[in-house]
């Protein structure tokens, strides 16, 4: 029997956890926390050549200026870090590699005087010829980015190429392609290319440490999604020991992967503990301008995809080639290859794989984690290959990819077999939601309109033993506190908490807290990323509210001698319905009870969980097999209506209609919010995101004058966000995550609208207006396909397009 | 940002006596929403800002029937948008305001610093040269008066002489009968700068239609598409033919570069589709016999 009631656990439709104060302006942000006149400040001093020598820097006019109190160089903190791979300094040593590369570091007693001495240091170089073009880079190793590769330190489950540019090699290696291409009716080569995308995050990257000088205790306050994966890479950055890193992780101001791993915390650190420094906090504040070129972005993408088709429209074999271009580092950036690598095949069972799956260094700021982490890459380029193909075969997409859907059970390029999952239905109500199937003419005079579809899905990418831990504290009055390490940043993680401990404890939501986390009071979890926390954490805040409630329960039960199953607790009200007793919760459950033997039993009542996804193996190293790759996949599908205007190539967007299978709905209000915001995220992303370089590497989109993303003018009016729900067995409720997947497929899903509508393919990322003009007029002369690449890189791409061919 | 000062007179003349004390270490902002992000990027280093906000010569919009409309250099891009006599008679001027940035800049930006920023895509350009505007200037030689086509003499630079303001600016009363219409192509639907940007005005006189066009980010200058209005003089129903002359004598006119925003090929093409676009709207709007 059910042994909690409340209006607002699992599934229930709740106000949000900080809304009001995000409303109100009184949630404190990092920049917002003050220090008083201890503070000092940090500017970061950049390179201002793409990849050189660095000969001197000469800092002695910085020193002159009034308020600034050291500077130092990447010589003066000599330590590497990175999540999986340890390619990363704060600061360029000996040599820099991207234009923008932190060369130095200015700390002064206000921001201006900081800024002042970053204007006044000069540095020279003798220049290297650099590398932006990840083919090219990929293949010939004339430049390399990262000669010293090989004494990198990096997790078993990558595998960099010392030697070459290649920071990460994922393969998959499954049945026999050769031979199966050879018996193929039909063979469709199709590329796809995307460049780096920001995730335009509201609030910048903000950090301040302190290095206590009597003990070495380093406090970190920052913007960061994980606070403890933070304390991780610091710790074994410096070789220092856990107990003596506090990472506080003030509410951020998004973060979409942007603020996962270490980002800016290192360089800060550079100066905090700087002999001449330690004891005063530094603050390092990320102006709007530099935050692209301090932290990474979304990589830059080249795929290479090769189906072979039979007869009947079964896909019978696939050959990927991905080039992720990482930029300098591929620290963080190596996962999201291996995960795009381990999910090749998407939606579709295929028997015979063989994917290679590469981060590739160029002399350019780096990539790392973004929502859709790989998959918005590979399903970019693989739905749009689809489509291409459908047509090729002769069949209706929606038909042809019904045709070879990965069904529950069948394997995945991994040999992992599919969880369950109602795809099926879902693209039923997608097609039906936005017309898929009616040609409809377009609402807005001499516009022509298009339909597109496609397929998502994801598995949370992440190591095998990625942990969770939560404890749940019951306050003398019978309101809850619960320590859960995951950032909320807008996801609503501590609104689904307070539904799930709600529903374990039958105490209403109004009644229960979640802090944001502080490695000192919060107990270890690895990473907000990964659409993991409602899963992974979900386990075990529902494990550490249960063993709170079981310990609530016992005292109650000896208190009023009666079963600990014949007690309720609901509303927040401890009822036991035999003996007529109904007490809310009072100071007894903090202070202890007076038993009827006359002892005092209990105190703080005070629950544990812990979690370790148990069966997750790596994929092999030379095959990419494992017989559970990951932990599940969540899938869905988005239909896009558009219409385009011929004469300038402006793209508006109907409707769209995106569902995916999410298990279970804990939190209904932000599943709503998160496919809502992730479409747009998506749509965006595909009609105008990209970053540019000139041909000497300096960034020309640093920053919102020139990277645009959609404004709500740009967004639909019309957007259908729904969800299916088929439990997942290994779940707290069922659920699976569904935080990253609504941003992966819009981009192909508009690609392929586009394609309807005005008969041309365009293969290149983003569908901006003067590219899709651009098509527009290409079809006129009788094109079929539309290639562009990235700005001053386009000439080196289309010798590589012609290497391939 | 670096640090700086700010003065805040209360006087035109005494903003002219700290222009002059200061002299090219002294910069003038009116809503600031351009020169702070300059200064931010280093792209200029006053250690003065002399802030107009308090000098009330400055201030406010004012019609006089048949004459013209002045508009103080305070006069902020909201302000310009919502004014009646505005809405009734100069409505490429409203387009273009209505173009410019979003709700909350424009709040703060004025229509005079837009024009004395000089930045080619600035919104408000193409419509003071159609408008032939004429700004009155205070500096340290008195008063003067510079006609717009004499303004803008190159990216973010402007005839204006060290230390002086600009107090107003005059957009003539274009005449009972007229239409006209500001077109702008971004890379979105809001807060964005003009790839191109074209401003039309129809004017049934007495020597029948006359056409004013001019197109902004197109070009080191604004650019007046003589050239096509030419081509469409005394036409009142332009059809499909003469549209695509004007269009290319306008695409002709102009001389864009290649950035991160368009290629000087697709702003060709965009300044010749609205071209096309502006002059139809126009004259359909002068057809059913209404003005502006
Ligand atoms: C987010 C954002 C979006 C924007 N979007 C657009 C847009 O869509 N379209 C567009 O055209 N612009 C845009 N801008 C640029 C800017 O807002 C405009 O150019 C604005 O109209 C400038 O007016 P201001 O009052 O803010 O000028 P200020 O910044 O105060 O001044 C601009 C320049 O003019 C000079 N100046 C100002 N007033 C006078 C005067 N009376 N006499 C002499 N010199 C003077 C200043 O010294 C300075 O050089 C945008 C800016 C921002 C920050």
């Amino acid at each position: 029997m059910k042994q909690t009631v409340t209006k607002n656990g699992i599934g229930a439709w709740t106000e949000r956890k900080y809304d009001v104060e995000k409303a109100a302006g009184t949630l404190a942000f990092t920049d917002d926390l003050r220090f008083g006149p201890e503070l000092l400040h940090a500017r970061a001093v950049r390179s201002t050549v793409a990849h050189g020598e660095i000969l001197s820097i000469d800092f002695s006019e910085a020193l002159k200026v009034k308020g600034v109190v050291k500077v130092v160089t990447g010589k003066d903190f000599v330590h590497r870090f990175g999540l999986y791979l340890m390619d990363r300094t704060p600061m360029a040593i000996g040599k820099v590699r991207y234009m923008g590369e932190p060369v130095a570091l200015v700390i002064a007693e206000s921001e201006e005087a900081a800024e002042e001495g970053m204007l006044k240091v000069t540095a020279k170089y003798r220049e290297l010829p650099p590398i932006f073009d990840p083919v090219k880079a990929a293949t010939d190793n004339s430049v390399l980015v990262h000669p010293e590769l090989e004494t990198y330190d990096h997790v078993d489950f990558i595998t960099p190429f010392p030697g070459t540019n290649i920071g990460n090699w994922f393969r998959i290696r499954r049945g026999d392609v050769d031979k199966a291409f050879s018996e193929a009716e039909y063979i469709v080569e199709e590329a796809v290319n995307c460049p780096q995308i920001a995730h335009g995050f509201l609030e910048p990257h903000c950090c301040i440490c302190r290095e206590d000088p009597a003990t070495g205790d380093l406090t970190i306050w920052s913007t960061a999604q994980s606070a403890f994966a933070l304390r991780d890479i610091v710790s074994k950055g410096l070789k220092y020991p856990l107990s003596k890193i506090r990472v506080i992780a003030p509410p951020i101001g998004g973060g979409f992967g942007g603020k996962a791993g270490m980002t800016v915390e290192a360089l800060c650190l550079a100066g905090a503990m700087n002999p001449d420094v330690r004891g005063r906090p530094v603050k390092l504040y990320i102006p709007r301008e530099e935050v692209l070129l301090t932290s990474w972005v979304r990589q830059a993408y080249v795929a290479k995809i090769k189906l072979g088709i039979d007869k009947d429209g079964k896909i019978i074999a696939i050959r990927n080639t991905f080039y992720f271009d990482t930029g300098i580092s591929a620290e963080y950036g190596a996962n999201p290859v291996r995960s795009a690598g381990y999910s090749s095949t998407g939606c579709y069972y295929i028997p015979n794989v063989w994917t290679d799956s590469y981060a590739v260094y160029t002399n350019k700021p780096f990539g790392g984690a973004y929502r859709g982490f790989g998959l918005p890459e590979l399903m970019g380029a693989m739905e749009v290959v689809i489509d291409i193909a459908a047509r090729k075969v002769g069949m209706d997409p929606i038909e042809f990819r019904l045709k070879n859907i990965l069904k529950p059970g069948l394997p995945t390029c991994t040999g992992m077999p599919m969880n369950n999952h109602a795809l099926d239905t879902i693209v039923g109500k997608v097609v039906d939601r936005i017309r898929l199937n009616e040609k409809e003419p377009a609402t807005r005079k001499g516009w022509v309109r298009g339909k597109g579809f496609a397929l998502a899905l994801k598995a949370p990418a992440m190591p095998a033993d990625a942990a969770s831990s939560a404890i749940v504290k019951i306050l003398g009055d019978g309101t809850v506190e619960v320590l859960a390490a995951t950032m909320d940043m807008g996801q609503g993680a501590y609104t689904a908490y307070s539904q799930m401990v709600s529903e374990e404890l039958g105490i209403p939501i109004e009644k229960i807290r979640c802090p944001y986390p502080d490695t000192q009071s919060h107990p270890y979890d690895w990473q907000t990323v990964a659409s993991r926390s409602c899963w992974s954490m979900g386990m075990a805040v529902k494990r550490a509210a249960s063993d709170a409630r079981q310990k609530l329960l016992a005292l109650y039960a000896e208190y009023w001698q009666v079963e600990p199953e014949s007690i309720t607790i609901e509303h927040g009200i401890v009822k036991c319905r035999k003996k007529g007793k109904a007490e809310p919760i009072d100071e007894h459950i903090q202070s202890g009870f007076p038993m009827p033997d006359g002892n005092y039993k209990g105190g703080p009542v005070i629950g544990t969980g812990s979690f370790v996804p148990p069966d997750v193996i790596y994929p092999d190293a030379e095959t990419g097999q494992s017989p559970k790759s990951v932990v599940h996949f969540t899938v869905g599908a988005v239909g896009i209506d558009v219409e385009v205007d011929p004469a300038t190539g402006a793209v508006e967007v109907n409707k769209v209609s995106a569902g995916y299978d999410v298990g279970k709905a804990i939190s209904p209000v932000n599943v709503k919010g998160q496919i809502e915001g992730g479409t747009v995220q998506g749509i965006s992303a595909g009609l105008m995101e990209g970053m540019y370089y000139d041909e000497h590497g300096k960034l020309l989109t640093p920053d919102f004058t020139d990277y645009k993303i959609a404004t709500a003018l740009d967004v639909p009016p019309d957007l259908d966000a729904f969800w299916e729900e088929t439990p997942e067995e290994l779940s707290p409720y069922g659920n699976r995550g569904v935080g990253e997947h609504s941003m992966i497929s819009p981009a192909p899903a508009m690609d392929n609208a586009l394609f309807d509508a005005l008969g041309i393919r365009i293969h290149s990322y983003p569908l901006g207006r003067e590219r899709v003009y651009k098509a527009i007029q290409a079809k006129k002369k009788g094109e079929t396909d539309l290639w562009e690449y990235p700005y001053a890189l386009e000439q080196s791409y289309k010798n590589a397009i012609k290497e391939w061919k | 940002m670096l640090a700086f000062e700010m003065e805040r007179p209360r006087s035109l003349a005494s903003a002219a006596e700290i222009l002059e004390k200061h002299g090219s270490q002294a910069m003038v902002k009116a809503g600031g929403t351009d020169v702070l992000v300059w200064m931010r990027k280093h792209a200029v280093h006053p250690e003065v800002l002399v802030d107009l906000s308090e000098i009330p010569e400055l201030k406010g919009i004012s019609f006089y029937p048949h004459r013209g409309i002045k508009i103080g250099a305070l006069a902020t891009v909201n302000e310009t948008a919502e004014n009646e006599d505005v809405k009734r008679c100069y409505p490429a001027l409203r387009d273009a305001c209505l173009s410019h940035s979003d709700v909350l800049i424009r709040n703060k930006a004025t229509v005079l610093g837009n024009i004395c920023a000089s930045v080619p895509s600035g919104d408000l350009i193409p419509a003071f040269a159609v408008h032939e505007a004429v700004l009155h200037v205070f500096g340290p030689g008195g008063e003067r008066d510079i006609f717009f086509s004499d303004f803008i003499t190159g990216p973010r630079k402007n005839s204006l002489m060290p230390g002086e303001i600009v107090v107003s600016a005059t957009l003539p009363f274009p005449g009972e009968r007229s239409a006209g219409c500001y077109l702008k192509l971004a890379r979105r639907n809001a807060l964005d700068l003009a790839q191109v940007g074209v401003a039309c005005l129809a004017v049934d006189g007495e020597a029948g239609r006359t056409y004013r066009i001019a197109c902004g980010a197109v070009a080191p200058r604004p650019v007046r598409a003589t050239g096509a209005e030419k081509i469409l003089e005394g036409v009142t129903a332009p059809g499909d033919d003469l549209l695509d002359r004007a269009g290319k004598a306008a695409a002709e006119a102009s001389n864009p570069i290649t950035d991160v925003r368009a290629s000087r090929e697709y702003r060709l093409s965009m300044v010749d589709e609205l071209t096309k676009r502006a002059v139809a709207l126009c004259a359909e709007r002068l057809q059913g016999g209404r003005a502006s």
